[in-house]
């Protein structure tokens, strides 16, 4: 009841954590993590709109994995997203025949960031800190 | 500043650094649509989306901190990192949620030194106080 009024928000420390991650950012002010989060906020809606669409285009109830796919393989502003939507599978039923995903298919070792299924929830697994 | 963290924090674990699920799986239910779901699939490659998005902002934001020989990435450099990338459309509402903070920090600032400038000492602000609560009490009681 308390958050009634309050939107889901994401943790504001853990983009910090996330943005520290990269050797390259040093020191962040207070207020940045903030405004990364609003960004976020709209960006996720962003995402999820675009691979809605794809999903009501086909019809379907349920957005898969490769509708976001294809959502982002044809709006410009998730171009840097090809690389991580790469390896999710096409259906062979009304896929688009993609050269690049069928030769990406043998996975030639890129850098993969955790595929869904063998990834096990962070907040589960012990670090090795 | 209560982040939401998931049950486990792991300071440790820098490894498999992302958003928590339970946070994202609500986000997306209250974008879609009543009758329509997202698969789990679809969620993990949501948070990995979203993942990539902070590094990609944090590392043109880096970029211009440095073009401006500062050691601290300001949320300025945030705002140029996403007009930069092609993201105008957030700017408005994150300029807004900049300003937001901006004057209450300002609020807070002028809440401290309104007590550090009135003068008087701990024990005797806290004397004023219990006067007023006294005031107070005897105004109510009379009012019974």
């Amino acid at each position: 009841l308390k958050n009634k009024n309050k939107v889901t928000k994401f943790p504001v420390a853990r983009i910090k954590r996330i943005m520290q991650k990269d050797e390259e950012v040093g020191k962040v002010a207070q207020a940045t993590p903030i405004v990364i989060s609003k960004a976020l906020e709209l960006f996720l809606a962003m995402i999820v709109d675009e691979a809605h669409q794809v999903t009501a285009e086909r019809g379907s109830k349920k957005v898969e994995a490769y509708h976001l796919k294809h959502a982002v393989e044809r709006t410009d502003m998730l171009d840097f997203l090809k690389e991580i939507v790469e390896a999710v599978p096409d259906p062979s039923a009304g896929g688009t025949i993609d050269v690049e995903a069928e030769n990406g298919r043998g996975e030639p070792g890129k850098k993969k960031r955790g595929k869904a299924k063998a990834k096990v929830a962070p907040e589960d697994e012990e670090g090795e800190g | 500043m209560s982040d939401r963290e998931g049950p486990s924090v792991v300071p440790g674990s820098d490894e498999d650094l992302s958003l928590p699920k339970a946070t994202v799986t609500k986000m997306i239910s209250e974008l879609l649509p009543n009758d329509i779901t997202c698969a789990k699939e679809t969620r993990d490659l949501v948070i990995e989306c979203c993942v990539e998005f902070i590094h990609l902002i944090s590392s043109e934001a880096n970029e211009i901190c440095e073009q401006e020989s500062k050691k601290t990435i300001a949320p300025e450099h945030i705002i140029s990192a996403l007009k930069r990338l092609g993201f105008e459309s957030m700017l408005a509402e994150v300029e807004d949620v900049l300003k937001d903070h901006k004057q209450l920090q300002k609020d807070r600032e002028k809440k401290v030194s309104k007590f550090e400038q009135s003068g008087l000492t701990e024990e005797e602000l806290l004397a004023k106080q219990q006067e007023l609560f006294a005031a107070s009490r005897a105004r109510f009681e009379q009012g019974q």
